[in-house]
């Protein structure tokens, strides 16, 4: 596969995404309680749905256009129902990508998954005693060292989600080495958000705007470095490409003409109690779709297009507005504003 | 042969980790760094290298890379013209047998070859 052809994981996808995807979060279940989880999963959490109810939204979603079924989580290699969800998927010619914590289980279990999987993304936040720490783990580096033996003797493609924090940012050269050496695809580099978990352990480790700059400058020298093995994507959005380009965050003026719901809205989340959500875990419920243990997700998609989804646009167009400003930071994750503005109760629709 | 290892050599990689880390770039020359990559990106610029500039300490960055033809005179008015802080431009062909790619080196923060600071 060319580089041209690798597929974005979701979190980077900004605006109508090249593939449409629908991204799920079928449990909270985890065996690790990460300090920076944006979605609190842990191993006493609960919330999780059936494989059926999944099941239903992805043939929904496939119905409806969308082309990618991402698996988060929790951790998704321990959810019961994931090999059945991700058959369902493929048997509907979609694509499949798993987003896991990297604590594998032995190689057995990615045999089987080989089959299912196009893709899987493993979470990795730097040299061993910062990944641990951020892990709360001693033994979760070697536990994922261990495991890219087994994914690449299963021959599953792979790329690594990098969370960049104010203390691991200098350790970047480190981390795009240990992925180009391990054979990972896509070394794909997303700032800390202040979410769930992450909000009360890391209040003070999201990267401060002279370090994004940084690695802005410093991610591009990456890729142009690996552009032969891997693929370097940083979740950051320079203020004046979204002054030229509003249609990446879906603050384009002009009425969308297109008809097919994966054409008008790339992203929707599927949250573990059943919720859905335009493009990012966190979203306010006053702009969700539905809650599918409620209603069919197709069945809802015409009043949402009709009245909900304009409102998720005019927040959209109030959020591009504000990162355009002259004084707004140079650079912004505009997943995190977003799920942040869609909160405020100034907001209300 | 000498008893002492040769040292290996610092990637440019390295060395722009290094600058950013411990080098004297002021905020201002770290915007205009972004807005050049930022541009770049846009323009299509591959092979960017950025390597640390300035002596005895470095606070400017020499920022190279190649761009195709049609993409330079794009990139000159679009992104280069807007950089209030540049020290020196220059571009200029491959040649034989790559007459449609440029070569483009931009100096920011310090200037030219003396490596004396622009103070703008």
């Amino acid at each position: 596969m060319g580089n041209s052809d690798w597929l974005p994981f979701p979190g980077g996808a900004s605006g109508p995404a090249r593939r449409a995807i629908l991204q799920i979060h079928p449990s909270l279940r985890c065996n690790l309680s990460c300090a920076h989880c944006y979605s609190s999963s842990g191993p006493m959490a609960r919330t999780e749905l059936d494989a059926a109810t999944v099941c239903k939204v992805i043939s929904d979603a496939a119905a409806m256009g969308y082309q990618v079924v991402s698996a988060s989580g929790g951790e998704p290699l321990m959810y019961g129902g994931l090999n059945e969800v991700l058959a369902h998927a493929r048997s509907l010619g979609l694509r499949t990508t798993v987003t896991t914590n990297g604590l594998f289980t032995g190689r057995g279990r990615f045999d089987r998954l080989c089959k299912l999987v196009d893709v899987l993304a493993i979470s990795f936040d730097g040299p061993p005693q910062i990944h641990n720490e951020i892990r709360g783990s001693a033994h979760a580096f070697e536990q994922l060292e261990a495991g890219l033996e087994n994914v690449r003797k299963a021959g599953i493609q792979f790329g690594f989600i990098h969370t960049l924090t104010q203390g691991n940012w200098e350790h970047l050269l480190w981390v795009a080495e240990f992925a180009a050496k391990n054979g990972a695809r896509l070394l794909q580099i997303h700032p800390l958000e202040l979410n769930g978990r992450a909000g009360s352990q890391m209040a003070g480790d999201a990267c401060e705007d002279d370090v994004l700059a940084k690695v802005y400058v410093l991610a591009f020298a990456l890729a142009s470095r690996y552009s032969d093995a891997m693929k370097v994507q940083l979740d950051l959005l320079y203020r004046d490409h979204l002054r030229e380009e509003p249609g990446l965050v879906y603050a384009e003026e002009a009425e969308n003409n297109q008809t097919t719901p994966a054409n008008v809205l790339g992203l929707l989340v599927l949250e573990p109690d059943g919720t859905v959500v335009p493009v990012s875990y966190g979203f306010s419920r006053r702009y969700k779709l539905c809650n599918v243990k409620e209603q069919r997700l197709v069945d809802a998609w015409p009043h949402y297009f009709a009245k909900g989804y304009r409102q998720f646009r005019a927040l959209c167009r109030r959020v591009w507005d504000e990162l355009c400003t002259p004084d707004a930071p140079l650079l912004s994750n505009w997943h995190e504003v977003i799920v942040a503005r869609s909160h405020r109760t100034a907001e209300k629709t | 042969m000498s008893e002492k290892e040769a040292k290996p050599q610092e990637s440019a990689e390295e060395a722009l980790m290094k600058e950013l880390r411990f080098g004297g770039i002021d905020k201002e020359n770290l915007k205009e760094l972004v807005r050049i990559v930022a541009g770049i990106q846009k323009a299509g610029l591959k092979k960017f290298k950025a390597f640390p500039k300035g002596t005895p300490v470095p606070d400017g960055l020499r920022v190279t890379g190649a761009i195709d033809a049609g993409e330079v005179n794009r990139f000159l008015s679009d992104v280069l013209l807007k950089t209030p802080r540049l020290g020196g431009v220059v571009v200029f062909p491959y040649g034989i047998p790559w007459p449609e790619i440029f070569r483009v080196n931009i100096d920011i923060g310090a200037t030219g070859e003396t490596g004396s600071v622009n103070r703008f």
